[in-house]
């Protein structure tokens, strides 16, 4: 086994990945900077609460930014680039919750060298996000 | 074309309209991938891994590398469903 293989040869169907993370006050202005998305639901605590949320909800497309996570950085190569994505936004998450990303390898094509991925984010353990990510792995 | 491969093409076009975006795209046994709009490399991964998903089939690497039109395919799944 050489180095351009190795990491295409460690995933198997069953394979677990996840991780803590939190989303902080600098991230929500950095991605209404990026985004331009200037909704108060996500920034104005009053606002927010008349929508009947205890605070400003978490952008979901940052929520689901862990996904790039997954494919970049804890697949076991550089290799693999995100080819799709899916996600529903079941509950919401607000700024400094402690949050758990979790995915699954589902499928790994040894035809095409595809890998599809179910994906979750939870806090205590109940689902604010689900979802499916999938990826393509070239050497 | 036999009916088996005339029923499995009837299976895989929308298969393909899905993967192409193309509601009204028709495929044949002939059709190659340059002529097909949008039939670049991923397309090609996604259409593999959809075919495979929708079929509950699994196709090596090699058997994919070596099909040249969508006849050759359709006779790449028949030969597997019929191995089942």
């Amino acid at each position: 086994m050489n180095s351009i293989t190795s990491g295409w040869a460690t995933y198997h169907e069953g394979q677990k990945f996840g991780w803590g993370f939190h989303v902080s006050d600098e991230d929500m202005q950095a991605f209404m900077r990026l985004s331009n998305d200037h909704n108060p639901i996500h920034t104005d605590s009053e606002f927010a609460q008349r929508k009947g949320f205890k605070a400003p909800i978490v952008f979901g497309m940052l929520l689901s930014s862990q996904v790039s996570r997954l494919i970049g950085e804890e697949l076991a190569d550089k290799h693999s680039m995100l080819t799709g994505m899916s996600m529903d936004f079941v509950s919401p998450a607000f700024v400094s919750d402690e949050l758990k990303f979790f995915a699954e390898l589902i499928m790994k094509s040894e035809a095409t060298h595809a890998l599809d991925f179910k994906c979750k984010i939870t806090r205590d353990g109940k689902t604010l996000c689900r979802g499916s990510a999938s990826a393509v792995w070239r050497p | 074309m036999s009916n088996s491969e005339l029923q499995l093409l009837e299976r895989l076009t929308p298969i393909f309209q899905d993967v192409f975006d193309d509601d009204s795209l028709v495929i044949s046994l002939d059709i190659k991938a340059e002529d097909v709009d949008g039939w670049d490399s991923l397309a090609h991964i996604r259409l593999v891994v959809s075919i495979e998903k929708a079929l509950g089939l699994r196709f090596s690497a090699a058997e994919i590398s070596s099909l040249e039109n969508v006849g050759d395919l359709v006779n790449l799944v028949l030969k597997k469903q019929a191995s089942l």
